[in-house]
């Protein structure tokens, strides 16, 4: 049995992982790479003709020129290179891939009834102005068809984001290029590197076209000096009609010598015939094909279950944000448009859906359920009222009332949790046990987030979200909390908040980190359409996992990657139900296929591990444990 | 408990005392009654006449000292949040005092506060609460009330009878509450409103034990005594119960049709009126002030044409009634924070010739939303008649002028000159014209051209670049540091952190400091940073000097604790730092997970990676922070090359940095460390590094304390994977094993170089590179193969 067992092991504490964010070579390899682009500029082919056109180019543009070439010396047209999609490399401009495989066909491994992406990076050794994407269906050898409406297609735009781009979720007043946005058509947003600033493309319904600077200094940018105090997340209009992407890729214009990031996302219904489907992306300008990207998929034959913890494996991991997405904020980046913004809100909530984001407590959530169960997200479990600190018999009232009124509403709210305040301590808490125990006695679970307050208010939570890294660094804290009848759930927020647009980190901050160390649940701050100007917050960047626009949002690197992070913890969760049955199993070998299995969790439990590689091993114990299984 | 104690024998005192005390109001009227009976009045009548009304004077006077010095307390009590059981033995020591306890004014308030006391807080004073005092304290308050003859029925109505009931209810003890509430239904002289209200108590009393058919029968009974109140009360209970139906009912019966539909705003989502709401607002019949009142509750909304149509049934009202303040000002101001530029001016119109439209704000609003809507001449010609309104202000002028230069499309040129502003007021004028170029009239070639003009008002921020000294013989702690620390530059956390963000006129690098300077120029009172390296790594130290350190060290004075931010160059992974005088670094915070690229730095790796030690002296204390190069080794700095950082040093003045930060994290405003390293240099900082690493390189720590060889257990047949290993690793240990052979105590700068730059990453990122290996092997199997 080729255990991974040991892979994981390995990996744990390693502190490894994948590849560099930002490469920094030595001076000899850098010296080395020059000499080849000289030896290279010598020779003849599509290559070395493309390597002398870049005579007055950078060194690292010629560095690149020779790595590439090192990597398809066949290459005529264009060299791409499969990437892992939540990878820690920025795919900036003039970044060589160096985790990415060149020529190799884009694979994704995915369950029925799951969004899976994979990702490429295409080197153009000419410039080929705006080339056509075509998506087509993949086939099966039997003739089986995974329809191209499934495959959804979109370029990576790098734009500028401030200094702690990619980093962390904190001010700053400088910019620099960052792989973020997920776009049909790239140019809604013009980057212009001159001026070092992002313009949104505003298209009126008259069909006239203009540019708004979407990266002024902070004091600029601000449209309410005369109305002061109020809070306004964003002062760009961005879910006007005016500032919509295309529904469908528009293809994306390859220059000569820079590097470009695609991202696909399959979707495989529940009824999607598990097997290998292979087609291609081809690449198209005039209508003359400049070359294919060979797609191979491989639908696995099940479908994951709900999000559990690690620690009890039926107890739901609970998914909970300060989401900041209701209709009054809509409206503040739509013009005041209600009708628009229930449509918008809509189409937020269906995103919600496709990213495992399924029971969001959004202002509106409790005034509107049509909305949400319309969406398609779970209407059983959700953080849904704030305690009312009063007399006791109001208090006693007001919670016989909220009782009453979620039973009319949702049945009942014994998965319904109350909250009060923010991150207080003793004294406080001591204040407000009456409290809860008034709105607990009427079913309602208890939700708090402070730090300060854990030995008096551990037995009182049922949901405790202190400000605390969700990774193995707190695995002691959430054990002592398990410990305590295993009912409640422990989240986390602010460490760090959304704002950090690399997928590796994200993945793993919504993923098999929390998962591993302990954690039930997350509650971050915040989802939210928290505006396009990265400059323009006094403490904190714009905390934004998606963008708004007119249509809904627009997806981002870290929002995929926050999906792939809860799909771990359902592979994870997959993988124990079926080996946890077979570790009594009678027959040796089966016993020792759910052992190894379990340890490869167990050994996870670091925060090192690659987490792309680590889903590859949970998939092959559970192709194993199926064997066993069946 | 002793403060209960202490309450109860006090208003027991009270209690006992009442009967002797005179009604205040009665002194100066009976005092005076005479006065006005006496005329013709003598002479010396008069006089007594005059004097009673100095001390009729001076007895009011007195009676206001007293409730000011009540209110005072009060305030002080809170103000220094004190807990609620002392504050009613506060109260009580007060009712204790002649003055206070003889006037019943004074009497009345201290009762009431004492009740109040009792009440649950909100939360910002919940923890000074204690849910046990209301038992001990309340009903001797109430009753002292109660049975006061110098208060009137409609206080102990409101006050002993209304918290009694409360109480009761609060502790499920309903019966009594409701003797209490009939006790109040009977007291004499109430008139018809506080009939009504004691028998709406009742009602509460009901509601709270979910008798809603008695609760609302109490309603019917109070409704012909004050129809709008009880209704209120009444639909209230109706719709907490889920019962829409009987709230329209008794509103029905109420009669009031505007009442009715102030009630009905909030329960919208329940019961929508809106419809019948403009049907009032265009009646115009209706009070005009109420009209205003419904439309503003629901037609202010948005552009919907029936709500257009009711907005115009009212234009004119505000103007009758010369509306002003927050309230109408806000129907505007909310619809233009929303960007709504149509409705803005919509309710411009509705205030047109009201004060509210000569607020400057809402001029400004005016003008911004006209060229928001492509009104363009409108708004320009708006801005030219508030530009000559000279009752103004310059700045203000001037403002409008940019706009109306602004939207009629010419060039803003000039105007400044001639406003003869300050520099302040010029670049706010620049600012403003930017802000609503950009945001508001699509005009972003202009927001830049003045977006860039604002710019130039501001001194250039500085870039703050300490040199990085390399040293042969390794400095390895403060003993070694004291010994070169002659030696080093110094520089200073010498910038104030947000101390004046103002930076208009004014240098930051060079302008007003507040940091201390003593004789040689040198700052005081701050943080002293010097750097240098060493083979082994890069040395920071912050040097605090202080005649006080040992008290700072024995925790008698406070010290300047720190924060720090640390990254191996630009657009690199960073962490945070924060430090405490005396326990040195106490956390760090990292911005990235370890990966291939990025190590985080780790205090429990000493050698090599992050280690921290202070030492006090008598004159000083110093912090040092030693960051191995093995973190780094991917990353090692050449020639030339800085690496990012950043100190904000918080000291008992402020905050002050090195760098030049304004805000924590802000990565762009750090400064520099800048390496000047030989090649030399760097080669020994190398061969340290590949000295370290080259013999057991294979080893990965599994465990703590535990390592093991990784492609001896990828071969193992049962926790490895052979196939896998003979396929990927064993090519990869054949060439690194060969690069291994070259590492000897005295091999050349060639070698080293070649070692290192091929070898070396992969032996520290072996892990990375067999997971990068794993992830493609296993791609391909699983998605070609599905096992």
């Amino acid at each position: 049995m080729k255990s991974r067992t040991l892979f994981a092991a390995i990996c744990a504490t390693l502190a490894l992982s994948l590849h560099a964010q930002i490469e920094v070579p030595t001076p000899e390899q850098m010296s080395g790479w020059l000499s080849g682009y000289q030896a290279l500029c010598g020779g003849k082919s599509p290559l070395a003709d493309h390597a002398r056109r870049l005579a007055q180019a950078t060194e690292k543009q010629k560095a690149n020129a020779y790595r590439v070439a090192c990597d398809a010396t066949n290459a005529s047209a264009f060299v791409h290179y499969t990437v892992p999609p939540t990878s820690e490399t920025q795919y900036l401009p003039d970044a060589y891939p160096f985790d990415g495989e060149a020529g190799k066909p884009l694979r994704i491994a995915m369950a029925q009834d799951e969004y899976e992406p994979g990702s490429f990076v295409i080197y153009p050794l000419q410039s080929f102005g705006k080339v056509q994407f075509e998506v087509g269906d993949l086939r099966t050898a039997d003739g089986k068809v995974f329809p191209k409406a499934e495959l959804d297609l979109k370029v990576v735009k790098v734009w500028y984001q401030n200094g702690n781009g990619w980093y962390s979720y904190f001010q700053d007043t400088g910019l620099k290029l960052c792989p973020e946005l997920l776009l049909n058509d790239e140019d809604l947003i013009r980057v212009d590197t001159g001026k070092v600033a992002n313009y949104a493309r505003l298209t009126e319904a008259d069909g006239s076209v203009s540019y708004r600077w979407l990266t002024p200094p902070r004091n600029v940018d601000n449209r309410i000096e005369n109305a002061s105090g109020y809070r306004l997340d964003e002062s760009f209009c961005a879910m006007k009609p005016n500032f919509t992407d295309a529904a469908t890729f528009q293809g994306a214009t390859l220059d000569e010598g820079v590097f470009k990031q695609f991202f696909l996302t399959a979707h495989a219904t529940t009824n999607q015939a598990p097997g290998l489907y292979t087609g291609a992306i081809t690449l198209t300008r005039d209508k003359s094909v400049i070359g294919r990207i060979p797609v191979e998929l491989r639908v696995l034959p099940f479908v994951l279950p709900k999000p559990k913890t690690y620690f009890d494996r039926d107890k739901d991991f609970l998914v909970f944000f300060c989401e900041y997405i209701g209709f009054e904020l809509i409206r503040q980046i739509n013009g005041n448009d209600q009708e628009l913004a229930e449509k918008q809100l809509i189409s937020l909530l269906k995103n919600f859906a496709r990213h495992n984001e399924v029971t969001p407590n959004f202002r509106g959530r409790f005034q509107r359920p049509d909305i949400c169960e319309a969406a398609g997200l779970d209407t059983s479990t959700f953080k849904t009222i704030s305690m009312q600190l009063a007399r006791p018999a109001d208090m006693k009232y007001d919670a016989r009332r909220k009782r009453e009124e979620h039973l009319r509403k949702f049945g009942a709210p014994e998965n319904y949790f109350a909250t009060w305040g923010d991150e207080y301590g003793l004294a406080i808490l001591n204040g407000i046990r009456p409290m809860i125990d008034t709105y607990k006695n009427e079913g309602f679970k208890f939700a708090i987030n402070s730090r300060h307050g854990y030995s008096a208010a551990a037995y009182l939570a049922d949901l405790y979200w202190p400000p605390v890294h969700p990774d193995s660094n707190n695995s002691t804290i959430t054990a002592k909390f398990n410990a305590l009848g295993g009912d409640g759930y422990f989240g986390w927020y602010a460490c760090q908040h959304v704002g950090v647009e690399n997928p590796a980190y994200i993945r793993r901050q919504y993923g098999l980190a929390p998962y591993r160390a302990g954690f039930s649940c997350h509650y971050n701050y915040a989802h939210h359409l928290n505006g396009y100007n990265d400059l323009r917050g006094s403490t904190y960047r714009a905390m934004n996992f998606v963008y708004g626009h007119g249509d809904g949002v627009l997806d981002t690197l870290a929002w995929e990657a926050f999906r792939e992070g809860m799909d771990d913890i359902r592979y994870a969760t997959h993988l124990q139900h079926l080996a946890h049955p077979l570790v009594k199993s009678p027959a040796l070998q089966a016993r020792y296929a759910a052992k190894k299995a379990l340890q490869l969790l167990a050994d996870m439990n670091t925060d090192d591990f690659d987490l792309t590689t680590a889903r590859l091993e949970m998939i092959r114990h559970i192709l194993t444990l199926q064997s066993f299984s069946n | 408990m002793k403060h209960s104690v202490l309450t109860y024998s006090l208003i027991t005192g009270v209690l006992l005392a009442a009967p002797s005390w005179a009604a205040p109001e009665a002194v100066p009227a009976t005092e005076a009654a005479p006065a006005t009976e006496a005329t013709p009045a003598p002479a010396a009548t008069q006089k007594t006449k005059a004097q009673l009304k100095a001390e009729a004077r001076q007895a009011r006077e007195a009676a206001q000292k007293r409730m000011k010095q009540f209110k005072a307390k009060t305030s002080d009590l809170d103000k220094r949040r004190v807990r609620y059981d002392e504050r009613i033995a506060e109260m009580n020591k007060m009712l204790q005092e002649p003055e206070f306890r003889d006037d019943a004014a004074t009497r009345y308030a201290l009762l009431r506060q004492i009740i109040l006391y009792t009440q649950t807080p909100p939360w910002t004073r919940i923890g000074l609460y204690d849910y046990e005092t209301i038992h001990e304290a309340l009903p001797p308050a109430a009753n002292a009330i109660l049975a006061d003859p110098d208060f009137s029925s409609a206080q102990k109505l409101d006050t002993a009878i209304h918290y009694l009931v409360r109480y009761y209810c609060d502790y499920d003890r309903f019966e009594e509450a409701e003797a209490t509430a009939r006790r109040g239904m009977e007291l004499p002289d109430l008139n018809q409103s506080e009939q009504a209200k004691a028998r709406l108590m009742l009602a509460d009393i009901r509601r709270y034990q979910d008798r809603y058919e008695d609760a609302q029968a109490v309603v019917r009974e109070a409704m012909p005594l004050a129809p709008v109140t009880a209704a209120r009360k009444g639909a209230s209970i109706a719709m907490d119960f889920g019962k829409p139906e009987d709230a329209a009912a008794l509103w029905k019966a109420a009669g009031n049709p505007y009442e009715e539909l102030m009630f009905y705003e909030k329960h919208r989502g329940t019961d929508n009126r809106s419809e019948q709401a403009r049907a009032y607002v265009l009646a115009t019949t209706n009070d005009a002030g109420r009209r205003y009142d419904v439309a503003a509750a629901y037609c202010f909304g948005d552009m919907k044409p029936e709500n257009v149509a009711a907005r115009k049934a009212i234009a004119g009202i505000p103007a009758e009634r010369k509306m002003k303040g927050f309230g109408p000002m806000n129907t505007i101001k909310q619809p233009y924070r929303l960007g709504d530029y149509p409705l803005t001016l919509s309710m411009c119109e509705v205030f047109a010739g009201s004060p509210v439209m000569e607020d400057l704000d809402i001029r400004f609003i005016h003008v911004i939303s006209l060229g928001a809507v492509g009104r363009k001449a409108e708004a320009a010609a708006r801005a030219a008649e508030y530009a000559g309104d000279e009752n103004l202000k310059p700045v203000d002028r001037t403002r409008f002028k940019f706009y109306e230069a602004i939207l009629s499309g010419k060039s803003t040129d000039g105007i400044l000159k001639e406003a003869k502003l300050t520099r302040k007021e010029e670049a706010a004028v620049i600012l403003s014209a930017a802000r609503h170029c950009l945001s508001v009239w699509n005009l972003t070639d202009l927001a830049e051209k003045y977006s860039a003009d604002y710019e130039r008002y501001f001194a250039d921020k500085p870039e703050r670049s300490i040199k990085v000294a390399y040293f042969d013989t390794p400095v390895k702690n403060i003993t070694a540091w004291r010994a070169v620390y002659p030696k080093l530059e110094k520089q200073y956390c010498d910038i104030p952190y947000k101390g004046s963000m103002d930076f208009l006129e004014t240098d930051v690098s060079t302008g007003e400091r507040n940091v201390q300077i003593d004789k040689d120029a040198k700052p005081v009172s701050t943080l002293e940073l010097t750097t240098l390296c060493d083979r082994y790594g890069l040395h920071i130290f912050l040097r605090a000097e202080d005649d006080n350190a040992r008290a700072i060290e024995q925790g008698f004075a406070r010290g300047i604790s720190s924060e720090m931010y640390f990254a191996p160059g630009v657009n690199q992974p960073y962490t945070c730092i924060g430090s405490s005088p005396v326990a040195g670094v106490t956390w760090l915070f990292h911005t990235t997970y370890n990966n291939r690229n990025a190590t985080r730095l780790n205090k429990e790796q000493p050698r090599t990676s992050f280690l921290s030690e202070v030492e006090f002296t008598e004159k000083d204390y110093v912090l040092h922070m030693f960051i191995a190069w093995d973190s780094f080794y991917n990353k090692l700095p050449a020639d030339g090359t800085d690496w990012r950082f950043d100190c904000i040093a918080w000291t008992p003045s402020g905050g002050f940095t090195w760098g030049g930060s304004q805000g924590i994290h802000s990565a762009s405003a750090w400064g520099n460390l800048r390496f000047t390293l030989t090649p030399q240099q760097l080669n020994e900082i190398r061969k340290e590094i590949i000295f370290k690493t080259y013999r057991s390189y294979k080893q990965v720590p599994r465990d703590p304390n535990v390592r093991e060889n990784l492609f001896q257990c990828w071969k193992d047949p049962e926790i490895g994977d052979p196939d896998f290993y003979a396929t990927c690793l064993a090519p990869l240990e054949q060439e690194l094993d060969a690069y291994a052979k070259l590492v000897k105590a005295d091999m050349s700068a060639e070698d080293v170089a070649r070692v290192y730059s091929e070898a070396l990453p992969r032996w520290k990122g072996l892990a990375h590179e067999v997971d990068d290996l794993r992830r493609r092997y296993l791609n391909e199997r699983i998605v070609t193969l599905g096992r």
